[in-house]
């Protein structure tokens, strides 16, 4: 009876990964309180004695990653909308490739961010105590988030917009305009970032 | 949330779809064709549209039938087009647009057999959407019992609805009456209608009516009881959607039928479909369009 409550493939493994988590969580967690154990999970630990470049090279890896990811998303939901439109409204093709520009853009910022955080970071410092490295990877989380989600919005306003094009030709400029303010949210996310940059001194 | 992973399996064939709904035949279109004065005059007119060469390929004489089933053919193209492209779970909505077809096929094929006709003779009047393998062995079973054994268990059909006990010429309104919603209202209504003149029975008719749509279940049992037109008008106005269509016509503008009216509600529903994104309906209300055009050309053919 069970089996048949789980009617497919997918949900039996996401259940089945999730309850695993879920137990380990919680039988590593009583063995820590009943052997007494608790002061081996030390967060303060943690924090102080990892090295405050792995914070900051985090930041890079998740600038460049999650912009991309952003990016892709938001061009494949375009791209098929394109390509499904322009078989019968073969006129559509090359406006369209804005859109495609504009998701594009998303990852471009992305990498310059990557690249401003590589260079502004120095290696000369040796001391452990540097709070700015929590700078970079917050800049890299801003950066990152923000493209993902502006990646997401181009790509789904350029699927209207491609598909609204293939039956009327002047919508197209108009929904381009709404394209341009949700690129806006991702050059947002690279301002802060950029800020967040600005006042970090790594090591002395 | 459907919106962010849609068009990773479907996002080419909702374009492709809207593009072929764009090829739609418009009023300018009719216009033309109901001037024309012979099907010639109306070839020439349709190599103009979206249909372009498809008619003056044939070199047979050209017959309303000929174009209906020219026309016919030419969804059937589009479809399976669109069919071959789909991965699931669009491809079993496609499957299951499909099935009605398919009742209609194996209806129309037990009732030949009944009537001890040839297969072949039945075969070629089948919809061709909604053609299955086993659609000429259907002819080689003497029995319901047999049919359903040998042939329509291994149909897509056999694992939904079809059981061996309920094969014979009314169940099969029930069949058919399973599978839409508004379609559902619309069959009520018209099996109500037409039943008026013949001897089925308020407690036959109410086991004919379909069990969803915005009628059930207490539009159903009033329209169970009623016994003429004037009844099935008064439970009718207990909901606007069908008010509208019950109400008496304007003596000056023609009298336009029952069924022209659902026809009429029916295409208001299905070009609403468009007005969304990433979701299945536009499929379904693309197919629908396409059949009420090849009839309302046939129309203007005749």
């Amino acid at each position: 009876m069970l089996l048949e409550c789980m009617m497919n493939g997918h949900a039996i493994l996401y259940t089945g990964v999730t309850l695993a988590f879920w137990s380990t969580i919680l039988i590593v967690g009583t063995c820590y309180t009943i052997f007494d154990l608790g002061f081996r999970f030390d967060v303060a630990w943690f924090l102080t004695e990892t090295s405050p470049f792995m914070w900051a090279n985090l930041g890079i890896g998740l600038a460049i990653s999650l912009s991309v990811v952003g990016a892709a998303w938001g061009i494949y939901i375009t791209g098929s909308s394109i390509i499904g439109g322009g078989v019968k409204a073969p006129r559509i093709k090359t406006k369209n490739l804005v859109s495609i520009i504009f998701c594009e853009a998303v990852a471009i910022y992305g990498i310059i961010m990557a690249i401003v955080i590589n260079m502004a970071e120095s290696f000369s410092g040796t001391t452990p105590e540097t709070i700015g490295a929590r700078n970079y990877q917050a800049a890299g989380l801003t950066v990152g988030f923000s493209n993902l989600f502006c990646g997401i919005c181009v790509g789904i306003v350029g699927s209207g917009a491609a598909l609204a094009d293939a039956q009327n030709g002047s919508l197209f400029v108009k929904i381009l305009i709404v394209e341009i303010f949700g690129s806006a949210i991702g050059l947002f996310g690279v301002i802060v970032a950029i800020l967040q940059t600005s006042k970090v001194k790594m090591g002395d | 949330m459907a919106e962010l992973s849609f068009n990773k399996d479907h996002g080419y064939l909702e374009g492709l779809v809207r593009g072929m709904k764009a090829g739609i035949l418009t009023d300018t279109d009719y216009h033309n064709l109901a001037q024309c004065d012979t099907l010639d005059d109306m070839k020439l007119h349709l190599q103009s549209t979206d249909y372009g060469k498809m008619l003056s390929s044939s070199e047979e004489d050209l017959t309303v039938s000929l174009v209906d089933s020219k026309l016919r053919e030419n969804l059937v193209t589009e479809f399976s087009c669109l069919r071959s492209n789909a991965l699931p779970p669009l491809s079993n909505f496609l499957d299951y647009i499909t099935y009605s077809y398919m009742i209609d096929n194996v209806v129309m094929l037990i009732t030949g057999a009944l009537k001890q006709r040839d297969v072949a003779e039945v075969l070629p009047r089948c919809h061709p959407l909604g053609a299955f393998d086993q659609m000429a062995a259907v002819g080689i079973a003497r029995t319901p019992t047999e049919l359903y054994s040998a042939i329509l268990v291994d149909t897509p059909l056999g694992r939904e609805a079809v059981s061996d006990t309920n094969l014979d010429e009314m169940e099969a309104e029930i069949l058919r009456s399973k599978l839409f919603k508004f379609e559902a209202d619309r069959r009520a209504f018209i099996i109500t209608v037409n039943s008026f003149g013949t001897d089925l029975s308020g407690a036959d008719r109410s086991v004919l009516y379909p069990s969803c749509g915005k009628l059930y279940p207490e539009g159903l049992q009033l329209l169970a009881r009623a016994e003429d037109h004037e009844q099935v008008k008064a439970v009718a106005d207990c909901y606007p959607g069908y008010k509208i269509i019950f109400d008496d016509p304007e003596p000056e503008s023609g009298c336009k039928t029952l069924e022209d009216r659902f026809f009429e509600q029916e295409v208001k529903l299905n070009t609403l479909a468009f007005l969304q994104q990433f979701h299945f309906g536009v499929f379904y209300s693309y197919i629908k369009l396409k059949e009420q055009e090849s009839r309302n050309i046939v129309w203007i053919a005749e």
